[in-house]
């Protein structure tokens, strides 16, 4: 993920021999609340921070009252002011850790997590008025992505999931790496001069001798490992999902309604179960409209627990 | 610990743990309860007309036992009025499918409905071991899907009848889902999650107007077994003999893994599929929510699995296909990067097709531009008269390729397949 660093370095550079920078970048890191060691992942920070300087960098946790981090970098880039971190603590942040920890199985916290995470990179792209948040998923993550997301029930949402430009939070998405496959990219790490390999985070899942898909695993990880394999044989199938994808159409629902939690647009029906899911009934009170992955993920006695929208 | 009671009736003892939400249920309860969700789902869907005659595709294995034992209770409890039959389809495969059919004739009587069987061999000339036999195991499943599509609407027509019922599960619909998303397959993709599909007619000869619907769309296949045990009916529950293919295979280790994950993530993925067959380009929105299927799309290149067979082989990959997609991508890839027109290689008619013999028709080259429209237009095979988008249809062609290497490779059947 941090070798997006590496390219936004070179275009900079390029910018700067034609003596001004068409863009500005702010570089944005959220601490997310996993066991990890904090001190290592502190001195990445540091460490990117040295090597790649120019650049505004901020990092923020999730939320403000767990301490232990781990990583989740994300590129902006702005032409506003660079602004510093702002300490935000307010309270809706607070409410995060809560929500998580009143959800029942390791999927729906990795999949509120990556929820909220993202909620919170477009609160700070706001606030700092970024015009676009490029994201560093290569065609392997977002093939994952694909497939996890229709496995959790928000098939709906796939097309403002991957594709670039308008968001349903009112900035755009990029995905420039949407090419590349991570192979490619942990390859790409140690082949430049110097090789910034040591600056990428060990991404702790794939080291460590994968635990055959158990009740306790979670969805996302899971077509992780699963992708991991077929990008191994089959990387032209990896790609291909990724673009089949992008061919769907983002329908224009008239409602204008937004979930909850994602913030993606609801159909008109939204929670509506056809014939007859698993589920406790999904009909929510009229304060409160999720769709229906969130509506899978959150049960109704963590609802309360939902931030208030972004908007 | 004392003994769990059923969530339901509150009196017995719980003895079914449901695979689908987990819920404690005792037999009678889990049996009930299975038999109301299928019955929502045919109401909610309006699946029957009062009166109708339905055919039911039996192919011997549970989905297709415990839905004609499902249909024939809910077809008396609630009075569809409907006349359910059984169509089975005989591939010709030895050891496999004619002891399944021995089942479907053991059901007929059991449940006192009329049986069909239409053979591979007398519609197309061919059984499924004979076309093995040329083909090899890889790639036959294509073959099989194809003829079978077409053979349950010819046999449907041969009855008289306007609407064909299936099998198919909730976990088949999630692996047909996963896999089309794996080979990039939109079209299929939101063909297969819709509970009804038909065929419009373009014309309307017999053929081309029957409905297919899947009244187990949302039933999981570990509680439909659990009703065939607990009902004690009589299936055949061997798999078939000829291995499925890589991308289903695949598909289906996924969905078993994610299952373990989220028990309702089979039903999510259906749903995902829905709502992903509304954003298809070219998809129709119309009022029916999807469920109509999409516009003239569906019917022909359909090699849908059958219910049964193919379907419910467990997680073997063998590899081939999947292969065979990335090596085809690849040239794409190398293609579009040399700017060059690509094209899907045909297989160059040459021999005329069975079904077309006694007429001279003219050869036309068949050619599948990569990029045409996903949009396509119905007419009628030349020469057996299914509908087709092309000139010729699917079975046709593939036909005339068996029947083009058969001289070579088998001097004996010349004849008989005249």
């Amino acid at each position: 993920m941090t070798l997006l660093h590496v390219l936004d370095f070179q275009l900079q550079s390029q910018a700067r021999r034609t003596g001004r920078t068409g863009f500005t970048l702010h570089v944005l890191h959220i601490e997310l609340p996993h066991d990890g060691d904090r001190k290592m992942v502190v001195k990445l920070y540091e460490d990117i921070k040295a090597r790649y300087p120019g650049h505004s960098y901020s990092s923020i946790r999730l939320f403000d009252d767990l301490n232990q981090p781990s990583n989740g970098t994300t590129t902006k880039m702005s032409n506003g002011p660079d602004i510093q971190e702002e300490a935000t603590s307010n309270g809706g942040h607070k409410s995060y850790a809560k929500l998580l920890s009143s959800l029942p199985s390791v999927t729906s916290r990795t999949d509120v997590l990556h929820i909220l995470r993202m909620r919170r990179t477009v609160d700070f792209a706001c606030s700092n008025n970024c015009e676009g948040i490029l994201w560093g998923d290569s065609t392997t993550r977002l093939a994952e992505k694909v497939l996890a997301e229709t496995a959790k029930g928000r098939g709906f949402s796939l097309p403002w999931q991957i594709a670039d430009g308008d968001s349903p939070f009112g900035v755009p998405f990029y995905y420039p790496m949407r090419d590349l496959l991570k192979k490619e990219l942990v390859s790409y790490t140690s082949m430049i001069t110097p090789p910034v390999d040591v600056l990428v985070a060990l991404d702790s899942t794939t080291n460590v001798a994968a635990p055959v898909a158990s009740k306790d695993g979670s969805i996302d990880f899971l077509m992780k490992q699963y992708f991991e394999s077929v990008e191994e044989q089959y990387p032209s199938i990896v790609a291909n999902v990724v673009r089949t994808t992008g061919k769907l159409e983002m329908k224009d629902f008239s409602s204008g309604r937004q979930c909850a939690l994602c913030n993606m647009l609801l159909a008109n029906n939204p929670t509506f179960v056809n014939g007859n899911s698993g589920h406790d009934s999904v009909t929510d009170g009229p304060t409160l409209e999720l769709c229906y992955g969130c509506a899978t993920a959150v049960p109704p006695e963590s609802r309360h627990l939902i931030p208030p929208g972004l908007k | 610990m004392p003994p769990s009671i059923c969530a339901v009736c509150h009196a017995n003892r719980a003895v079914i743990l449901r695979p689908k939400n987990h819920a404690k249920l005792c037999k009678l309860c889990f049996i009930q309860t299975f038999e109301d969700e299928i019955h929502d789902t045919i109401l909610s869907n309006k699946l029957f007309s009062h009166g109708e005659r339905i055919a039911i595709g039996a192919s011997g294995g549970k989905d297709s036992t415990v839905l004609a034992s499902v249909l024939k209770t809910l077809n008396e409890r609630h009075n569809y009025g409907a006349e359910l039959l059984l169509l089975s389809i005989d591939e010709g495969i030895k050891g496999y499918r004619d002891d399944s059919l021995e089942t479907v004739k053991r059901n007929a009587e059991q449940y006192d409905m009329p049986l069909t069987i239409v053979g591979y061999d007398e519609l197309y000339g061919w059984t499924m071991d004979q076309v093995v036999e040329q083909v090899g195991k890889k790639g036959n499943c294509t073959y099989c899907g194809v003829f079978r599509r077409q053979a349950l609407d010819r046999g449907a027509a041969m009855l008289g009848v306007k609407h064909v019922v299936t099998g198919h599960n909730a976990d088949d619909v999630a692996e047909t889902v996963l896999m089309n998303l794996l080979r990039g397959d939109l079209p299929r993709l939101s063909r297969a999650t819709s509970i009804i599909t038909s065929t419009p007619s373009a014309s309307d000869s017999e053929l081309t107007n029957i409905r297919r619907s899947k009244p187990l769309k949302y039933a999981y296949e570990k509680e439909i077994v659990l009703y065939a045990h607990h009902k004690k009916l009589d299936y055949f529950s061997t798999e078939c003999i000829y291995s499925p293919e890589a991308f289903r295979g695949s598909a289906r280790a996924l969905i078993k893994n994610l299952e373990r994950i989220r028990p309702s993530a089979i039903l999510d993925i259906v749903r995902s599929g829905e709502d992903m067959a509304k954003l298809v380009p070219g998809a129709t929105n119309d009022s029916c929510g999807g469920n109509c299927a999409t516009g003239g799309a569906l019917a022909v290149t359909g090699e849908e699995e059958g219910e049964g067979g193919c379907g419910s082989t467990g997680g073997r990959t063998a590899g081939g296909d999947m292969a065979q997609m990335e090596s085809q991508l690849r040239n794409n890839e190398a293609a579009e990067a040399a700017g060059l027109e690509m094209e899907v290689p045909s297989r160059a008619p040459a021999a005329e097709g069975r079904n077309g013999s006694s007429e001279n028709r003219k050869q036309l080259p068949f050619r599948r531009e990569k990029n045409a429209p996903k949009q396509q237009t119905m007419g009628k095979c030349e020469r057996c008269g299914y509908l087709s988008s092309q000139a010729i249809c699917k079975a046709c062609m593939l036909l005339e390729g068996l029947n083009k290497s058969r001289p070579r490779t088998s001097i004996v059947g010349v004849d008989a397949m005249r």
